[in-house]
Order: structure tokens, then C-alpha cells, then sequence
């Protein structure tokens, strides 16, 4: 990968990714992330890696970004201007984006930089990727099923609508039949 | 990734038919051509189709203009070429007219979606396999890349809804969010069957698959292509799965506020899409470009080349032409209905399709897959639908509309 392809698309990666922040517009942020993710997936490429790439497009470009901004067109009064953030929020997220980088930073030095894994100019092949995850990283892979799982369970609780309450008007109709009586 | 189409005969005619001209010419201009070349087609195809749906709609409400502008006589109108020139006059007045952004739009992503649709729509058709080794790429992710860059359209359409600052339009534009993201699911999982009988996401290689087993992928998958042709007749918005876009509730839904070009993008994406779907549906499950009852030459051949090509332009139009039919057939789907048939109908048939291709999967695995047993596992599919098919409509029926609405908002009883 040439070095001005990357700059270009760290780029693109980054600033969206400050749009984002900075935005007072939600919808705009949102969209600017999904910008960012897409220069992402961009980087993927460049890696050979476009199975990741398609799936960072799919996964989150796709789903959970266009899932925000649907959430974000159910919001009550999106179109004001937001308000502005206090200096506690200011220092607060200063801080922790300081703490994250520090964080980041450690695991980046400690990392051998090892590149090894994938030898193959083509990117590793779907074959390989599977068989990586279903025996090399097998418990990951499995703890990471697991969480889905969970996290699938606690949206239908969340979700679901209490058991007294009535769901449908036949149900409504028999219960008043029963308070009257 | 180095495209073998370039050394197929189409690319040595090619290059052949410039070298006469004293010219050589680099792989990748090549490759920009045959982009070219793609682009052009669909261009052209979606007029043609506008034309086609126009007509055959016009022939069934019996409506004057599209079957009569143009030659064969304008006070007559001839049964095949009247109505031809309608899409180019259409063409011709949307060019012409004003782009209008409405004053309290938010300009920039308002004026974004409609290319962004369009453009995701044509980025996807770089993998599909035209012929023998003629595609523009023949990435080795094909299936995963078409899936992932087109799940990139709902959010220009939702992009259209938020940024036309029209109620209509962000109904719309919620509706299309909710009803793209629910039909995906089923939609890739329908695709997941094949994908585990070819073993291979990349396009050409589904297709050779297929030629390898002697069986079009329809057979041991055929829940899993009736799943993904509703799914995606769900997907690109087409009645009866209109409701983003219904006229009679939301004046036109997200493309309310589009004019002139713009409007013609959403327009044209809307068919481009549709022959998306269709070239994806003819690839995965009626074999592509494999011609019936023909031997595949190790070597490719020019004639394997126009008939490959022509049989998979036969495929694609049926899938389309199906398509059409549906829609002028059949009323809008309510929106309660169209999230349980996602939802409780088609996910639940696409993990037993799967479960199917499993054991096809395997049977062909250990060398025990007989024609016979492809047929009684097709067989066992379709009772499947129909079996479960009755019993969510038997469902449908007895559950009402009011189970949709939050209880405040419900009429006191």
C-alpha cells in the first residue's frame, strides 16, 4: 500500500470521525460516522483483508449506523440545535478519552507488530478464516456467541410487554367484562 | 484478483479488434471498459424495463399513452412498438426540468441520497458473472460484497426521508429503515444454503458449483429461493411490499419532495436494483450462465461465451418480468403483516432450508448424493412452505391490527 493511500484514507477515517464529535446536528454526526466506517473498511482492503471489509460494511455501516439514525428520526425535537455541553461533560470525556489513549497506546507498544499470520498477497482465504475461528480461537469465538446471545435475550426482556397487561382488544374487552362483573 | 475475462475470448477479441488500430492496450483499461460496458447496459435496461412495465401495465388497466406514443401510428398504436418512445419523452422532461430543494431541506445529504442510490446500486453489479469468466471482478468475497454494499441503500433512503423535512417523507424513510433491515435477515439466510453447497462466496465459483453437482441450486434449495425472491421483492420496495412508498398514505414516501434528475435517480435505482436482485437470484439458484443439457468447455469458447450470456439475460428478465407480474397483481401488504412474515414466517423457513443444504451438504460430501434423494429433499421443502405457509396465515388471521398500537394511543374502549 502506497503511503498517500493511506494518509488519504486515514483521512477519510478521521475526519468524519472529529464531524462526528463535533457536530451540533445528530442526524450529520450520524452520517459522518458511517462515513468513517466506511474509509475503515477501505483500510481493511488495503490489508488484504475484504472479508473483514464486507463485513465492517455490512455489520456496521449497514446495521448498527443505519439503526442509530432510525432511532435518531424517532426523537423528539431533533431538528433544534443541541444544547451545549457543560464543562463538567467537557473535562469528564477529555479525561477519558486521555485514559483510553494511554490504554490504546500500551497494547500498540507491547504488540510485536506481528504480520505473519496471512502470508498470501490474495488476503486469507474464507477456508482459512473459518477454520482460524473454529479451532485456534475457538473460546473467543465462542464467549463472543454467547454475548450475542445475552445481549439478544435482554432486547426481547426489555421489549416484551408485561404479562397483566392486556395485548389485544379481545383481551381489554374480557378484562373490563371482569371488573364490571 | 487479475480478471480472467481479459483472456477469454470477449477480452482477446478485444484486444485483438485495438491491436488492428496499432494500439495496445493495459489490463485496466480493459477492466474500465467492461465497467463501462456494465454501466451502459444497465443504463439502457432500465429504460427498457420502464418501457416493458409501462406497457404491460397500460395493457392490463388498458391506459392510452404508453401504448401509443411513438411508431406504429399514433392513432392506432401497433401492439409491439407503441408506447416505445414513452421512457425517452419521460427522459427528455425530467432532464429539462428544475432541481428544486426545498428551503428548509438539509441540502447536502437531500441532494447525496439519490446518487448514493444509484451508485450503490451499479457498484454492486461488478461481481455479477455475466458468462464463462466475464465479469468485471470476480472478487472472491462476491456474494458478501454485493450484500454488504447494497445494504448501504436504506440509508439513503433514509437519508432522503430525514433530509426532505416533509412528514410523508420521514414516514417513508422510517418505514424503508424498519421493513430493509427486517428482510435482510431471511434474505441472507436464505443465501446461506447455497453458500455452504458451493463452499465459495465468489460468484463464478457458485456457478461452476452448480455445474459440478448436475443440479441447479433451486432444487436442494428451493425454500431458500422462494424465501430470498420475496425477501427481495421486499427489499427493493416493490409492491405488494410498497409500504415506504405508498401513494395512497404517504403522496409518494421518501422521493415526495424529489424533481426532475433527482427523482429520475430514485427511479432509476429503484429498477436497477430490481435487476440486482434478479441477476443474484438467477446466479445463486437457476445456475447462471449454465446453459441446459450443454457440456462447459474446459477451454472457454466464443459461442459458450454469447450462449452463456444470452441464457443468463433469459434468467434474469423471467426473474424480473415474475416481478412485474406480482406487482400488478396483487394489493399492498399491511405493515403489521409484513414484519411477522419476515419476521415469524420466512426467518424460521430460511433455518430449515439451511438444516436442508446441510445434509445435502454432506450426503454429496461422503459421495452418497443421488439424484432421488436432491428430489425428496426438494420435495420435503415445499411441503415445508406450504405447510408452514397455511399456519402462519392461519395465525395472521386471527391476531388483529390493534395488537400494533401502544396502548395510550388505543381509543378508549
Amino acid at each position: 500500500m502506497s503511503p498517500f493511500l493511506f494518509y488519504f484514507l486515514a483521512g477519510v477515517v478521521l475526519i468524519p470521525a472529529l464531524a462526528v464529535v463535533l457536530s451540533e446536528n445528530l442526524f450529520h454526526a450520524g452520517l459522518s460516522l458511517i462515513v468513517s466506517f466506511l474509509g475503515i473498511a477501505a483500510i481493511y482492503v488495503t490489508l488484504s483483508a475484504p472479508f473483514v471489509a464486507g463485513m465492517q460494511v455490512l455489520v456496521y455501516a449497514g446495521a448498527i449506523a443505519v439503526l442509530l439514525l432510525f432511532a435518531f428520526m424517532l426523537t423528539h425535537d431533533i431538528m433544534k440545535p443541541l444544547q451545549k455541553a457543560t464543562r463538567g461533560q467537557q473535562v469528564s470525556a477529555l479525561l477519558a478519552c486521555v485514559l483510553l489513549a494511554g490504554a490504546m497506546g500500551r497494547v500498540l507498544a507491547a504488540s510485536g507488530w506481528e504480520l505473519s499470520l496471512v502470508s498470501d498477497s490474495e488476503g486469507a482465504s474464507l477456508t482459512e478464516l473459518g477454520l482460524a475461528y473454529l479451532t485456534r480461537y475457538l473460546v473467543p469465538f465462542e464467549l463472543i456467541s454467547i454475548l450475542l446471545l445475552m445481549t439478544l435475550i435482554g432486547a426481547v426482556v426489555i421489549a416484551r410487554k408485561e404479562e397483566h397487561e392486556p395485548t389485544t382488544e379481545f383481551e381489554q374487552l374480557s378484562e373490563t367484562a371482569e371488573e364490571i362483573s | 484478483m487479475s480478471p480472467d475475462w481479459i483472456h477469454s475470448p470477449a477480452g482477446e477479441y478485444l484486444r485483438a479488434a485495438v491491436s488492428r488500430w496499432g494500439w495496445s492496450i493495459p489490463d485496466l483499461l480493459l477492466q474500465l471498459v467492461m465497467l463501462a460496458v456494465v454501466l451502459i447496459f444497465l443504463c439502457l435496461s432500465a429504460l427498457f424495463l420502464i418501457w416493458l412495465e409501462r406497457k404491460i401495465s397500460a395493457r392490463i388497466q388498458n391506459r392510452m399513452g404508453p401504448m401509443l406514443t411513438g411508431p406504429g401510428g399514433l392513432k392506432n398504436g401497433s401492439m409491439w412498438t407503441g408506447g416505445l418512445l414513452q421512457t425517452a419523452a419521460d427522459a427528455i422532461k425530467l432532464l429539462l426540468k428544475e432541481l428544486i430543494v426545498p428551503g428548509r431541506a438539509d441540502a447536502v445529504p437531500f441532494i447525496i441520497a439519490p446518487i448514493l442510490i444509484f451508485a450503490v446500486s451499479v457498484t454492486a453489479f461488478v461481481v455479477i458473472p455475466w458468462a464463462p469468466a466475464l465479469s468485471v471482478a470476480d472478487l472472491n468475497i462476491g456474494l458478501l460484497y454485493i450484500i454488504s454494499v447494497s445494504s448501504l441503500t436504506v440509508l439513503s433512503i433514509i437519508m432522503a426521508g430525514w433530509a426532505s423535512n416533509n412528514k410523508y417523507s420521514l414516514l417513508g424513510g422510517l418505514r424503508s429503515a424498519a421493513q430493509m433491515l427486517s428482510y435482510e435477515i431471511p434474505l441472507l439466510f436464505a443465501l446461506l444454503g447455497p453458500i455452504l453447497l458451493a463452499g465459495t462466496l465468489s460468484m463464478q465459483g457458485i456457478v461452476m458449483a452448480q455445474y459440478e453437482l448436475g443440479v441447479w441450486y433451486i432444487v436442494p434449495s428451493f425454500l431458500g429461493a422462494v424465501i430470498y425472491y420475496i425477501a427481495a421483492i421486499a427489499e427493493v420496495n416493490r409492491p405488494p411490499f410498497d409500504i415506504p412508498e405508498a401513494e395512497s398514505e404517504l403522496v409518494a414516501g421518501y422521493v415526495s419532495e424529489y424533481s426532475g434528475m433527482m427523482f429520475a435517480m430514485f427511479f432509476l435505482a429503484e429498477f436497477s436494483n430490481m435487476m440486482l436482485v434478479s441477476a443474484v437470484a438467477a446466479t445463486v439458484f437457476l445456475g447462471g450462465w449454465l446453459v441446459p443439457f450443454m457440456e462447459v468447455p474446459s477451454e472457454p469458447s466464443l459461442f459458450y461465451t454469447l450462449a452463456g450470456c444470452l441464457v443468463f439475460f433469459l434468467k434474469m428478465y423471467f426473474l424480473i418480468l415474475v416481478m412485474m407480474w406480482i406487482r400488478w397483481t396483487f394489493p399492498r401488504v399491511r405493515p403489521d403483516h409484513l414484519m411477522n412474515l419476515g419476521w415469524k414466517f420466512l426467518l424460521p423457513m430460511a433455518f430449515v432450508n439451511l438444516l436442508i443444504c446441510a445434509v445435502v451438504g454432506m450426503l454429496e460430501a461422503y459421495g452418497m448424493l443421488t439424484w432421488w434423494k436432491v428430489v425428496v429433499l426438494g420435495g420435503v421443502s415445499l411441503l415445508l412452505v406450504l405447510s408452514g405457509f397455511s399456519l402462519f396465515t392461519r395465525h395472521e388471521q386471527s391476531s388483529s391490527p390493534s395488537a400494533l398500537i401502544p396502548h395510550s394511543q388505543e381509543p378508549a374502549a
